[in-house]
């Protein structure tokens, strides 16, 4: 499977069951994260892989006779403590609000996840009684920003190669110190280095229509 | 080859090697890449911070230094883990930067190729330039000459052209031998041949015992002395030219000079003017020989007047006064002096009028006269509409004496 997104829609009928998405009552569009992505491999190794993985959802939802779509971003920042073998999950909703959870096991997040909904907009000038047109997209990004930084600084330093009898990193600190003139080899490592991005490795796409009241 | 040409073809050169480049690169770069980002070490890695955990479990006195070593290894993983998941993007910037370093390297060569030939066609058509002089007779001139083969030519240009120039050098001075030989011959061929005639002449009237003996006899022996007075001028006109004595310098005014000049030879040359310009009329006294000055100026006026034939002209004269020098311009509206002559105008036996009208020494000896005065005598200007030369004359040094009334 190739890292380019992965577009799986599901299309859920209101006849076919209570549908993951639901109208709090105060207001907001609760998302009952589906747990297909995480039983993926590949998303399963990277949630595992000790670097801080987020989840990251974005929700738009139009209503019929409502002019402007209601769009918001909630996410879920998951990070395996490899020494400890806890899962931290910081949960941050729409409203901006933090959640911190942490799971013994990969099941237990999984079982978490099925029960408790996320709030992924807020639906207060939405009328009840209007049918709703739901669209949210979901991005898995490797590792945080800390992260990217972090392996850019240390990406760029592998790249400063060291002239013959400077035998350390500590040397090459020094005469970075020391000089602090830009060479080819620093345009070359600051060019190198800036091609590491935070990217999304996997991306889904779901749509629900609610023909009537959502309870 | 032609610079356009060799653009295209430098481009096309530079398209191929590019393209070739950005084929072979991914092989080259790929490989590169698995060898830094081998998925295997990110394994290893992960296996090894299980490890050093299970250590710690099972040594719990060392777990501290496990533990340490846990995080280096875990933070290893975690770069590498990142460098994983950007690794198309770092393969694509890498291949970027390698191409753009290859194309800026193929352009760096083609612009010194260029510039080269660019340098070699100047350097080519200044070859060009002294061969056309060399076939032309005249003196090469190369800039800068270079150890390299076109300089190796150049030398040898150069060569010839010193061994082509002694070589004119003596063919000319031969053909001006032969000319004025040639002049020689025929200024004393003509006299020579009167004398004959007469003789010839008196001898048939001896025989024929003419009664008009005495008279015809009379007649002869006049025409002779009259042709061996131009063989005696003739004769002396050499020895002028060898025994040209030193200038009894004194001092005068050369406005002056200048002044009753233009009055005596008013009617020497009727078709031509002579005028005074300027401030001619000024004290201006300079250190000089009166008869030898005007042996120069009466040289110049008699040259112009021949130059005009029977064309009305003038002789202009004008005198400038210098710092330490006076020139007196000398210009005539004639119709100018050949270019082939102007180079040698002043050497002896060079001369524009036919032969027997003139032995060409005038002039050398006018410069010649001007050089002795510590001056000097210049062509300043020669064209269709006239010839000026500027008689230099050094200011008088003596005490200015008082002019007469």
């Amino acid at each position: 499977m190739t890292p380019a997104a992965l577009f799986l829609t599901l299309a859920l009928v209101a006849h076919q069951g209570s549908p993951p998405v639901q109208r709090t009552d105060d207001n907001f569009l609760a998302l009952t994260f589906p747990s297909g992505p995480i039983e993926e491999k590949d998303v399963q190794r990277r949630l595992l892989s000790g670097l801080t993985a987020t989840i990251e959802l974005e929700t738009k939802v139009e209503a019929d006779g409502v002019p402007k779509a209601v769009e918001s971003i909630s996410a879920l920042e998951i990070r395996y403590e490899v020494w400890e073998e806890v899962l931290l999950v910081r949960c941050l909703d729409c409203t901006g609000t933090f959640a911190s959870h942490s799971f013994k096991s990969f099941d237990q997040m999984k079982q978490w996840l099925s029960s408790e909904p996320i709030k992924v907009a807020s639906i207060r000038e939405i009328e009840p009684d209007k049918a709703l047109h739901i669209k949210v997209k979901c991005h898995i990004i490797p590792y945080s920003k800390a992260e990217e930084g972090e392996a850019r600084d240390w990406f760029s330093k592998l790249l400063n190669v060291p002239e013959p009898g400077s035998t350390s990193q500590a040397d090459r600190d020094r005469k970075r110190r020391i000089g602090g003139q830009p060479s080819a080899n620093s345009l070359f490592s600051t060019l190198m280095s800036s091609g590491i991005g935070r990217q999304s490795v996997r991306s889904y796409e779901w749509e629900w229509e609610s023909q009537r009241r959502l309870r | 080859m032609n610079y356009r040409q060799l653009l295209v073809t430098l481009c096309f050169m530079i398209g191929i090697c590019l393209l070739f480049f950005y084929a072979s690169q991914k092989w080259i770069t790929g490989a590169w890449m698995q060898l830094a980002l081998n998925p295997e070490i990110n394994d290893v890695l992960a296996d090894s911070i299980v490890n050093q955990k299970r250590l710690a479990h099972l040594e719990p006195e060392k777990e501290s230094e496990y533990r340490e070593q846990f995080d280096r290894t875990q933070a290893l993983l975690a770069h590498m883990e990142v460098l994983q998941s950007s690794r198309q993007y770092l393969l694509n910037r890498y291949q970027t930067v390698l191409f753009s370093l290859f194309g800026l390297s193929l352009l760096s060569v083609a612009g010194v190729q260029l510039w080269q030939q660019r340098r070699l066609a100047r350097r080519l058509l200044g070859l060009r330039h002294n061969l056309e002089r060399l076939a032309a007779g005249e003196p090469v001139d190369f800039d800068r000459r270079r150890h390299d083969l076109l300089g190796r030519i150049e030398l040898m240009i150069e060569s010839t052209s010193q061994v082509m120039g002694k070589r004119l050098k003596q063919l000319e001075l031969l053909e001006r031998w032969q000319e004025s030989s040639r002049r020689v011959a025929h200024e004393i061929r003509t006299p020579l041949t009167a004398i004959q005639l007469e003789l010839k002449k008196f001898a048939q009237a001896c025989q024929a015992r003419c009664t008009d003996f005495d008279g015809l006899g009379k007649r002869s022996v006049e025409s002779i002395h009259e042709e061996l007075g131009r063989l005696n001028d003739f004769t002396d006109q050499f020895t002028a030219f060898a025994k040209i004595r030193k200038p009894v310098v004194k001092r005068e005014d050369l406005g002056r000079f200048l002044k009753e000049f233009c009055e005596s030879y008013l009617s020497v040359w009727p078709h031509m003017k002579l005028v005074r310009e300027g401030s001619s009329d000024q004290g201006v006294d300079v250190g000089m020989d009166r008869r030898m000055i005007r042996q120069v100026l009466v040289n110049l006026c008699s040259n112009s007047a021949s130059a005009l034939g029977t064309v009305p002209g003038s002789i202009t004269f004008r005198l400038l006064k210098e710092k330490d020098r006076v020139v007196l311009v000398v210009r005539d509206t004639g119709p100018g002096i050949p270019d082939s002559l102007k180079s040698r105008l002043f050497e002896p036996y060079v001369t524009t009028k036919p032969v027997g009208e003139g032995m060409g020494l005038g002039l050398a000896i006018a410069k010649k006269i001007m050089l002795d005065h510590q001056g000097d005598l210049i062509l300043s200007r020669t064209d269709s509409t006239g010839t000026e030369f500027h008689m230099v004359l050094p200011v008088s040094e003596e005490k200015a004496r008082p002019r007469p009334a």
